[in-house]
């Protein structure tokens, strides 16, 4: 799941305005960032259900520093202190938030293969509701965070944009071409959006 | 890992044609609450 995490960083963008939508899409990925460098190390691996290359849904990952529920927390908790030092308390809330949302939905997606504890210590059982058991209705919850997330961001940069042109046309600048700035990343975030669905898709792990 | 970079490219690209709308600074106090004083001051005759 990588669009269905995206998107979710645009219905928040279009909440919260003033954090930078590149520091809430790296927020929401900063589990699967760090584990990519865990991967490359040989510390945490991946695998599908039947052992073969894993197509969309059937990724099998034992990670379980990254994707572990008190290791997210941990992350999470780091992401959110050093955004409250740089941007304040909101913003590091926000991100904090941001990046543990990406265990929530992998909780809501991924088989039982989510450690509790940092290296599974005690060996807790594993958890995992397993939405990719059914993929085409993983796919549909996801295209429709794209939808939502798309038509909130859409909204969200128009309101900007013309508040912006209003301030330019006071200021005798009637050329300022917000609007369209806003369209042209509207339009780019959904085209992205729905790209990363489909190549979820076709891209065997 | 070729879908990683592609993630890369689509945060740095997104996240510059973001940078050129004019949203409010992370810094900056957001103002949701337009003051009575504020608004009356627009419907003032000079």
């Amino acid at each position: 799941m990588l669009a269905g995490h995206f998107a979710l960083a645009a219905v928040v963008k279009s909440r919260q305005p003033q954090v930078p939508l590149w520091a809430l899409m790296l927020g929401t990925q900063l589990l699967d960032v760090i584990f990519v460098g865990l991967y490359l190390g040989g510390i945490e691996k991946l695998g599908s259900v039947d052992g073969g290359p894993a197509g969309y849904g059937e990724l099998i990952i034992t990670a379980d520093y990254t994707h572990s529920m008190v290791g997210a927390l941990g992350i999470s908790l780091v992401a959110a202190l050093v955004t409250a030092i740089a941007w304040g308390r909101r913003n590091g809330i926000v991100i904090g938030a941001m990046v543990f949302s990406h265990w929530i939905l992998d909780l809501v997606m991924h088989r039982s293969d989510l450690a509790v504890l940092p290296g599974n210590s005690g060996g807790l059982p594993r958890l995992g509701l397993g939405l990719w058991q059914l993929p085409w209705a993983s796919a549909a919850l996801e295209l429709a965070m794209i939808f939502v997330g798309a038509f909130l961001y859409y909204h969200a940069a128009m309101r900007t944009a013309i508040k912006a042109e209003r301030v330019e046309a006071k200021a005798g600048n009637t050329q300022a071409g917000f609007r369209n700035q806003a369209m042209v990343a509207s339009v780019a975030l959904f085209v992205f959006l729905v790209g990363t669905l489909v190549a979820d898709f076709i891209v065997e792990n | 890992m070729v879908l990683f970079v592609a993630v890369i490219l689509f945060v740095v690209v997104m996240g510059y044609l973001d940078s050129r709308l004019r949203w409010p600074k992370p810094t900056e106090k957001v103002q949701k609450y337009v003051s009575i004083a504020e608004r009356s001051s627009t419907l003032r005759r000079d």
